[in-house]
């Protein structure tokens, strides 16, 4: 077992580096530059953009631009931010906890109400009740994000004032505040992956009750809500945990347009920032970043399936 | 007798209307945190240096320059000089300093800080985008402690108004000992300091020896700290200062579409000013067909600059030409006696015909990504322009790829919003001269750039203004550019916020003197 978590760690590497250089490369390769968007609209001296280039380093070629920033990822250093001049590990660890809380909240929130529809929806007898849900999935899947944000925004937080709007106390600081404050962007953010978890689910359970065991269990007279929780949820959820796996992808992706509508300073937001003006290395260290949680994340569910189905077993 | 108690009813009432009505005038009430939603990221705080409107937002409250502009009536107003004087040739410049004005480490401003700014801003190490403003500075001269003497190298009538904004706002020599890195730390004169620049957020706290003190003696600013919050989102912002999370908003994102479902809330204020902005259609002269006067005439005369005027701003902007409408001691003419202003879209196709060319004339049109107005304005000149004879291809853009391409002059035209200044020079010569050095039209007249060149040569303010009628129409005429309009500044503040006056200007410095009611 700690030779199969071991070999997946040392995966991570080249996965990075692959990652690393199809980034850099990209953004060589579209239009814009640091330096252009650094002097703006004020003048068009081409000796004064050729100084901002040097001084940024852009007047080298690209191969070794990429080289001295290798060099300092090596090094443990992620480099400072071509707009704003700060270490971008400062502003990694400023925006971070944001994300992390804003993904794990929503994950979370996804479960909580993606797997009791899921499971009702799979196992309710009633074609009314599991058609409602299924329409209501494909709404939850179907709506954009941003309309979602701005709808609960105007309604939870303007008109019935129930939730604050834009308050992210720290968690260890006001752990009451923080949870409020996070839940309508963590719910936001769960609904689209809610939906899905509970198709998932649905479908898991459609397929497991027609099991032969789930018929034994039922003879055996053993009420239906056992039967569905010992022997049936168990089973139903490993697609689902495969599932959450790919999701945590969308997550970290999806939390850019929920950070930018509820205006969280997250990685997500520090990214897209980061493109739009042309900041390489923040833009590198972002990806870097989320490249490397994706995985590990993936690591935690595959080591998950082995606490759900005892038949498997990596060697 | 009955008269006489009559009057003195009279009186008494009017008497207690009187003390009642000034018992209502509200005193400024120190303390509290005026928060400020905007919705551009805050990327660098160094006056020199920093370009995008966000910096500059929390700039006017930390650093200041020599003078500064009245925001009501824009008229020049003394600052961290309290006088000066102009040699007859209108090379020479003499400002007197402020004695009482401290840096916010308490060190004192002399004239030797203020040679040391004009320095730094022309020192080519700082690559400093406001060198080429200063470019006719020749020599400053520190005459004694408070007294400096600026040399230009030839009369630059719209100097002092040069020295108005904090990206020439004054720092000390030293800056950058003092400082260590400017982009994230400030040493300035100004109301307020920098307490925390996080992400999302910058606070300021207020400078206790600020030397400016309201028409009452008391030591302005009135509040206690000032917070710039950060949320990109147009529809999040509205909804941060309806419920109370902000206190203003204001900037780029705060247009007629924002205020417009603001209006009826009760605890809500809703600004509004002429803007010295305006928007522009440019227009590449170096580029065929348009290096054509006459095809360049005819999209001025396909345009619909009314309409666009209704459907973007919502009635709310004002058609002009190269002066702005609120600037009235520079007499802006008005629209429709400019040239090639009313529609007329049968002279444009005529105008096409004389050129040699066929419609559909293919023309691609760039709207500048970070204006919401622009891509609108895009969709209806598309439409305006199509029964003249052009066929218009909108080409969409992130901001960077739009810079670069604007920089490059690789457009056939675009849909831009340019700030505008309060001397016509500085609001005009850069983008129109022909050495202009944002004239990306790569545009060249010899009538428009004699004139340019008379107007910012002598200090006569009448000749400047019958020099400026002249280039209305010649700009008009020759259209080396296409000026649409220039639409309402809006603001929305809570009805606690007091004393805050959206400028023409955009100055955020009006903050100094506003205060929160309890």
């Amino acid at each position: 077992m700690q030779r199969y978590v071991a070999q997946r760690l040392v995966l991570l590497i080249p996965v990075l580096l692959v990652i690393s250089v199809l980034v850099f490369s990209l953004m060589h390769l579209i239009p814009g530059d640091p330096a252009q968007v650094i002097l703006g609209f004020e003048n068009t001296d081409p000796e004064q953009l050729a100084a901002v280039r040097r001084d940024l380093g852009l007047d080298r070629p690209v191969y070794v631009q990429y080289g001295r920033w290798l060099g300092r990822i090596v090094g443990g250093e992620f480099g400072t931010s071509v707009r704003t001049g700060r270490p971008i590990g400062a502003l990694l660890r400023e925006a971070l906890p944001f994300t992390i809380e804003l993904a794990i909240y929503a994950v979370l929130l996804a479960m909580l109400i993606g797997i009791p529809v899921g499971t009702l929806a799979g196992t309710t007898r009633s074609r009314a009740a599991d058609g409602a849900m299924q329409t209501l999935t494909l709404l939850g899947l179907s709506l954009p994000t941003f309309w979602v944000g701005a709808m609960f925004i105007l309604l939870f937080s303007v008109h019935l004032r129930w939730f604050p709007v834009l308050t992210y106390p720290a968690l260890a600081a006001a752990p009451l505040a923080n949870l409020r404050g996070f839940f309508l962007p963590a719910l936001t953010l769960a609904v689209p992956n809610a939906a899905a978890i509970a198709r998932m689910v649905r479908a898991s359970m459609v397929a497991v009750r027609r099991e032969e065991y789930v018929k034994v269990a039922r003879a055996k007279g053993l009420s239906e809500v056992v039967v569905v929780r010992r022997h049936m949820l168990k089973n139903a959820l490993i697609p689902v945990v495969t599932l959450i796996g790919i999701v945590a992808g969308y997550l970290l992706g999806g939390a850019i347009v929920v950070e930018q509508v509820f205006a969280i300073p997250g990685v997500g937001r520090m990214g897209l920032q980061a493109i739009v003006q042309r900041d390489y290395p923040v833009l590198q260290a972002v990806v870097l970043t989320v490249t490397a949680l994706f995985v590990l994340v993936n690591l935690v569910v595959d080591l998950t399936y082995v606490l759900l189905d005892p038949r498997i077993r990596y060697a | 007798m009955k008269r006489f108690r009559f009057v003195g009813l009279g009186l008494a009432v009017l008497l207690f209307a009187m003390t009642a009505a000034q018992a209502q005038a509200p005193a400024p009430q120190r303390g509290g945190t005026i928060r400020v939603g905007i919705t551009q990221e805050i990327l660098n705080l160094d006056p020199h240096v920093a370009t995008a409107f966000s910096s500059f937002q929390v700039l006017d409250l930390v650093y200041e320059s020599l003078l500064r502009l009245n925001p009501r009536t824009l008229q020049l107003e003394p600052n961290l000089a309290q006088s000066w004087s102009v040699s007859p040739n209108g090379l020479e410049y003499t400002f007197t300093l402020r004695r009482d004005v401290t840096f916010h480490d308490g060190s004192a401003l002399d004239a030797s800080d203020v040679k040391a700014t004009i320095d730094r801003i022309l020192d080519p190490a700082t690559r400093s985008p406001q060198a080429s403003f200063l470019a006719p500075v020749g020599e400053v001269t520190i005459v004694n402690p408070f007294v400096v003497k600026v040399t230009l190298k030839q009369p630059t009538p719209s100097f002092l108004a040069l020295l108005t904004t904090p990206s020439r706002g004054i720092v000390p020599a030293n800056f950058a000992d003092k400082v260590g890195d400017p982009r994230v730390k400030t040493l300035g004169t100004g109301p307020y300091m920098l307490a925390e620049f996080g992400p999302g957020s910058v606070r300021l706290t207020r400078y206790e020896r600020y030397w400016r003190k309201d028409a009452a003696g008391t030591r302005l600013p009135y509040a206690d700290a000032v917070i710039y919050r950060v949320i990109p989102d147009a529809a999040t912002l509205r909804a941060a200062v309806r419920s109370g999370e902000v206190d203003l908003i204001i900037g780029f994102g705060v247009d007629i579409t924002a205020a417009r479902p603001l209006a009826g809330v009760s605890d809500l204020r809703i600004m509004s000013v002429p803007d010295l902005s305006y928007s522009l259609v440019g227009i590449n002269a170096s580029k065929v067909p348009f290096t054509d006067v006459r095809v360049r005439q005819a999209l001025s005369l396909a345009t619909d600059r009314d309409q666009i005027v209704q459907v973007v701003y919502g009635g709310r902007g004002t058609v002009a030409g190269a002066i702005p409408p609120t600037l009235e001691e520079w007499r802006p003419l008005p629209a429709r006696t400019l040239p090639n202003y009313r529609r007329d879209v049968a002279r444009a196709r005529q105008l096409l015909l004389q050129a040699g060319l066929t419609p559909p004339v293919a023309v691609k049109m760039l709207p500048i990504p970070t204006v919401p107005d622009a891509v609108q304005m895009a969709q209806v000149l598309k439409e305006q322009w199509t029964p003249a004879g052009f066929n218009v291809e909108i080409e969409q853009v992130d901001f960077a790829t739009f810079l670069s391409r604007w920089r490059g002059s690789q457009f056939d035209t675009f849909v831009s919003l340019n700030g505008g200044a309060v001397d016509p020079d500085l609001h005009l010569y850069r983008h129109i001269h022909s050495t202009g050095s944002t004239n990306v039209f790569k545009f060249k007249d010899a009538t428009v750039d004699q004139l340019l060149d008379q107007a910012r040569a002598t200090a006569d303010q009448s000749r400047r203004v019958q020099l400026y009628t002249q280039l209305q129409r010649a700009i008009a005429e020759q259209v080396p550019f296409l000026f649409v309009a220039y639409a309402d500044l809006f603001a929305v503040a809570r009805t606690q916020l007091n004393g805050f006056v959206l400028s023409s200007t955009r100055s955020m410095t009006p903050l100094a003197e506003s205060w929160l009611s309890r």
